[in-house]
């Protein structure tokens, strides 16, 4: 590999890890000081000094991003107005039922959203004073954060004619197609073999994680465990965590109601258990994440039971 | 500063120095002890950074909250000692705490 500056290290193996960069709104005024990104303590740090009681603050996007920073931003005290282009949050990445919970929690805690609101101009002199919205209406804002998703940082692979479909494409190995070189986390595209080699470019520390496990094994000669999907979000006093991806579900059951602000929605095609959403339920998180990662399937009206705790459905799925 | 102790399962022993403020497992895996996976970074939602407190320390330590004892559930080999360790902070009361591994967190 040669640096820029022109040296050159050798390798054996060389793991690709470049993660992805948050997207930039494509708007006019979007440079405007007060419009923020959120990646990095530094991001942060940028929006301290104005991110105070009283500031009004819009988002940009209601995916987990755009929500956790919702969720701190009320819990300090500054007036928040979501935006978001689909007509519901967490559209990417939840069902409709889950994303209204969340969606009425954070309308509870005081959040304006703009649903199927689309962002036109950012207005203002040298700061930021509102957003414009294509229908005409205008948000007063002195400050923004936009959490519109990410773009994987693939130019040294495109440079090095690697494949690359949505993130530098890689077999369950991490492996792209010159064998000597890997991709990990957020900037690889891998097949996960839990949901049936689908190719995934999955953005979460889980994934980043094992991506690194199974990269060491790897280059080891040993072989790796594959791991289900998981991922989490902490908004308010709500903690959601996820396991296995949701994505092609038909039907879906719970457990508790969200009325008492802890339940679980388990996702299921066909037959099969897929995912779950928990609310402040962990044993329904770590149960599935068990479940799956076993390949065990447990009926929805066995999981729908309450009466029967979930330490106990998992113990007499894995005797099965 | 506080010293905490870290005992492997294989009877490995790590003293550490933990600022207080930071976590019984944020210490450890600034310092790379082996053993304390802690796969969510501290956010109490993943179990793998599971512990056992040296009896004599339950007093100080405290108990598991609720959603901690519900994650504690499915963790590995649960005594009526074990904590998840991001959920312990370090403070100057807890200056040689003595905590055992289990032998995986997975």
């Amino acid at each position: 590999m040669r640096l820029e500056g022109g040296r050159e290290l050798p390798y054996d193996a060389l793991v690709l890890a470049t993660g992805a960069r948050p997207r930039k709104l494509s708007l006019a005024g979007a440079d405007l000081e007060g419009v923020h990104l959120f990646r990095t303590l530094a991001d942060v740090d940028a929006m301290k000094e104005a991110f105070v009681a009283g500031a009004k603050l819009v988002v940009i996007g209601a995916g987990y991003i755009g929500l956790e920073g919702a969720a701190v931003a009320r819990q300090m005290g500054l007036d928040v107005t979501v935006i978001e282009t689909a007509v519901r949050p967490l559209a990417r990445v939840t069902s409709p039922e889950v994303a209204g919970f969340f969606l009425d929690e954070h309308t509870r805690q005081g959040v304006r959203f703009v649903l199927g609101g689309q962002p036109a101009v950012i207005k203002g002199q040298d700061r930021v004073r509102a957003v414009g919205l294509a229908d005409g209406t205008e948000i007063p804002a002195d400050l923004v954060l936009t959490g519109i998703g990410v773009n994987p940082e693939t130019t040294l692979a495109q440079h090095s004619n690697l494949a690359v479909d949505n993130g530098v494409v890689t077999d369950a190995q991490c492996r792209t197609d010159d064998p000597a070189i890997f991709a990990i986390g957020d900037c690889a595209n891998r097949p996960i073999s839990h949901y049936d080699n689908r190719r995934c470019r999955l953005e979460s520390v889980h994934n980043a994680i094992e991506g690194a496990k199974i990269v060491a094994a790897t280059i080891l000669g040993k072989e790796a465990t594959l791991e289900t999907p998981w991922f989490w979000s902490d908004q308010y006093d709500l903690k959601l965590q996820i396991a296995g991806l949701f994505q092609g579900y038909d039907h879906v059951v719970f457990r508790g109601g969200m009325a008492d602000r802890a339940f679980a929605a388990f996702y299921y095609k066909g037959d099969r258990l897929i995912a779950v959403d928990a609310v402040n339920r962990p044993a329904e998180f770590l149960g599935v994440k068990a479940l799956l990662h076993k390949r065990l399937n447990v009926a929805p009206d066995v999981i729908a039971d309450e009466s029967r705790p979930m330490k106990e459905i998992v113990a007499a799925a894995s005797k099965t | 500063m506080p010293k905490i102790t870290y005992i492997e399962a294989s009877g490995k022993e790590h003293v550490v120095d933990a600022p207080e403020g930071q976590t019984v497992m944020e210490a450890a895996v600034k310092h790379a002890v082996p053993g304390i996976d802690a796969d969510c970074g501290g956010a109490c939602a993943c179990a793998t950074c599971h512990v056992y407190v040296d009896p004599d320390w339950l007093g100080k330590t405290g108990e598991a909250g609720s959603m901690e004892q519900s994650m504690l559930d499915f963790a590995n080999d649960v005594e009526d000692n074990s904590r998840l360790s991001c959920q312990i902070k370090v403070t100057g009361e807890l200056d040689g705490l003595v905590v055992r591994l289990p032998k995986s967190q997975h």
